[in-house]
């Protein structure tokens, strides 16, 4: 391939632009090159908690629940019209799963079927749709159907492509990472589909930690309950520009034990979170798990010495809204 | 791959390090001009399969029982064992992490430790991602305590490994950093390539494994060390999650088999540094593997998820070594402590004399005369000369 000189210069300003990012962050998080006439800043700090009884473990159908929750989190009179409001025909839509958890916590298909249904009523083609995680295996072990060619839905993980991440390593504050090409490179628009579970190293580990996954050298930041690993992560210009919409998949809840399934420490949630700012919703997600680990007798992610920093971290840096108070939470 | 050339070489052996050479920075993509239809796709999966060794179908659901380890996991269908990197498919278990290296280093033997094998020499030193034991103090736990996909790893099969410590003159290719046990096929195949090529493999181990695929492997070792991490099973099962008994059966088992054996014991404060526990230890070390035995007790630093606790004060250390050498242990040494401190060199046990002088994992004197001591023609245990 080769690069005119106006090309080269054009990457090389770039460059200068996506400098080490550590601090508050200078301009508004929600800056996602979409829709410029709405203001994404009015959707911070605000999370809504859409829960159905028969929405469990053993009947993961989502039914109307995620247009139900996202028509209230924006506040339209249809979940459809929330679609429209989120994505654009044009988009290349890379929804980002949390496989890791397995197939008893992870997100269940119906719900990633739900997303995509409600992506096309936007006018997204099932061809610009990747849902994705770092390996195809583990997708394929929650029942996904791994896909990689035709017109459908694209559902693979980062190892299945001949070049899965970026050559050179990008910095996000004290993070030195390969992203993913699937989010740095293809997706013009992501969706984080995260879990609400305990994590032994980093808290819980629910949307901001899922990002893990699109990083090359996840293991090089666990130290010191991934704070503040974390929320760096989130600050990369590729998720803090893309990241559209953010999903809990919590049918259950797991408060102790993480990051593996554990029977023992599950509870019923059944429900879903959906925000935009996925601070706040970490926030709440937080705040669930600490209630019922307090249930349970058990002491707070503090007195363990795992409380995820992280969260706050993000709030410091402009991200979203950490501070619980100043959280709308909305039921549905 | 058929071989690893230099930049490959130096990319992996920075991985273990964590020293990346940094890019520069690049701005987001703006917008996707690629047709997701010409994506290209890897023709195999990474994680590519290589069936185990050790394990049992089960009679229901195309379970598997893995008998590599004590954990004796019973695995599902689609599912892995403890060490997360052996999986069940389709009623096959399989590694995945053949031939799939984490970490690459030239390192000297001493560091391993092992102070009575070939002195002064290198090792070439290698881990695959994971580990059968979550030890909350574990040095090397952003290596052990992942599964292999939540890694970078470089492909390197066991050929090519020898060729590479053979290019390095390194008289012994060590399996060390996370827990050999877990890749125990590729460490075997290794071991056995190795062998015509005149080199050695060892293993730093900490023993949590059966007895039937540990006697397998020792005949393909040329020594062994195990981290011995208390002498309780309660620290086993808290601060490891493993048990003691079967780590006390693989070192007899490894001093019936006559392979050269190491100690390690990672003194940490308050959890495994009690006098009289550790005397036990030292006198059930006495007796069950005999006085010649070197023993490495080594100070332990705050990490992973024992950052509450202090680092090992020296005293301590030095008071563990005087109770061992009281319970007849003739080889002890302080690891983890200031570079010159005297319980690194090796002294003769018969007369007394020093003969190995260290520094830190220098070897500065070596008076042994093949293997013997210059000043009283004493024996010295160990493996002094490459076979």
């Amino acid at each position: 391939m080769s690069r005119s000189r106006r090309h080269f210069l054009r990457c090389s300003g770039l460059s200068l632009l996506a400098a080490p990012i550590v601090g508050p962050m200078s301009s508004p998080v929600f800056r996602n090159g979409y829709a410029e006439s709405m203001s994404l800043d009015r959707w911070r700090g605000r999370v809504v908690v859409a829960r159905n009884s028969g929405y469990d473990s053993f009947s993961k159908n989502p039914a109307g629940l995620l247009d139900q929750g996202l028509a209230a989190l924006l506040g339209t009179e249809r979940g459809s019209d929330a679609w429209r409001r989120l994505f654009r025909r044009e988009d290349v839509v890379a929804v980002k799963v949390n496989a890791l958890a397995g197939p008893r916590l992870s997100p269940g298909w119906p719900l990633v079927q739900a997303v995509v249904d409600g992506l096309k009523t936007a006018g997204v083609p099932a061809g610009q749709i990747i849902v994705w995680d770092r390996s195809s295996r583990e997708l394929k072990r929650l029942g996904y159907p791994v896909n990689t060619s035709g017109d459908g839905v694209k559902v693979f993980g980062t190892d299945a492509l001949r070049q899965g991440y970026e050559e050179t390593i990008t910095r996000a504050g004290s993070v030195g990472s390969c992203f993913s090409r699937i989010i740095a490179r293809y997706a013009t628009a992501v969706i984080n589909v995260g879990v609400l579970k305990d994590h032994d190293l980093a808290g819980i580990s629910v949307l901001l930690k899922n990002f893990y996954g699109a990083i090359h050298n996840p293991n090089k930041y666990h130290d010191n309950n991934c704070s503040p690993y974390v929320a760096h992560v989130n600050s990369h210009p590729d998720i803090r520009q893309k990241l559209r919409l953010n999903i809990v998949d919590a049918p259950v809840g797991q408060y102790h034990g993480g990051p593996a399934f554990n029977n023992r420490y599950t509870w019923t949630f059944g429900g879903l979170l959906l925000a935009v700012d996925a601070v706040a919703a970490d926030r709440v997600a937080l705040d669930l798990i600490q209630r019922q680990r307090q249930s349970a007798g058990l002491r707070t992610l503090r007195q363990d010495n795992r409380y995820p920093a992280y969260i706050d971290v993000a709030g410091e840096m402009g991200l979203g809204e950490a501070t619980l108070s100043a959280i709308r939470r909305i039921e549905v | 791959m058929n071989s690893i050339n230099r930049r490959h070489m130096m990319r992996l052996m920075l991985l273990g390090s964590g020293a990346y050479s940094l890019g520069q920075d690049r701005a987001p993509s703006s917008g996707s001009s690629v047709n997701l239809d010409d994506l290209q796709f890897k023709a195999e999966p990474s994680l590519r399969p290589v069936e185990a060794m050790f394990w049992e179908k089960q009679p229901q659901d195309k379970k598997v029982k893995c008998t590599l380890c004590p954990h004796e996991c019973v695995v599902a269908d689609m599912e892995r064992g403890t060490c997360g990197v052996r999986e069940n498919r389709d009623g096959t278990y399989y590694t995945l992490v053949h031939s799939r290296l984490c970490a690459a280093h030239l390192d000297p033997i001493e560091k391993k430790p092992l102070f009575h094998y070939l002195p002064g020499t290198k090792a070439f030193s290698i881990a695959t991602p994971g580990c059968n034991l979550e030890c909350k103090y574990c040095q090397n736990w952003q290596i052990s305590q992942f599964r292999p996909e939540q890694i970078e790893c470089i492909e390197a099969s066991p050929e090519v490994l020898v060729a590479n410590a053979s290019r390095n003159a390194a008289p012994t290719i060590a399996f060390t950093y996370t827990e050999p046990v877990i890749f125990y096929e590729y460490m075997y195949d290794i071991a056995v390539a190795a062998r015509p090529a005149g080199i050695g493999s060892v293993m730093i181990t900490s023993g949590f494994i059966n007895r039937e695929p540990l006697r397998k492997l020792i005949p393909e070792l040329a020594a062994i060390k195990v981290d011995f991490k208390g002498f309780t099973d309660e620290f086993y099962r808290t601060i490891c999650g493993g048990e003691l008994q079967p780590v006390l059966d693989a070192l007899v088992t490894i001093r019936r088999e006559g392979l050269w054996l190491e100690l390690v014991v990672l003194i940490v404060p308050t959890l495994n540094d009690s006098i009289e526990e550790n005397r036990k230890m030292f006198h059930w070390i006495k007796d069950n593997l005999g006085s010649h035995v070197p023993l490495h007790l080594s100070r332990f630093h705050p990490t992973y998820k024992l950052k509450n606790l202090p680092a090992t004060p020296v005293s301590t250390l030095e008071r563990l070594h005087s109770e061992a050498r009281d319970a007849g242990l003739n080889y002890v040494y302080l690891g983890n402590v200031q570079w010159g401190h005297p319980a690194e060199n090796t002294y003769c046990h018969s007369c007394g004399k020093m003969l190995i002088r260290r520094y830190g994992f220098q070897v500065v004197e070596n008076h042994l005369d093949k293997g013997h001591c210059p000043h009283c023609r004493q024996s010295i245990p160990g493996v002094f000369t490459k076979s």
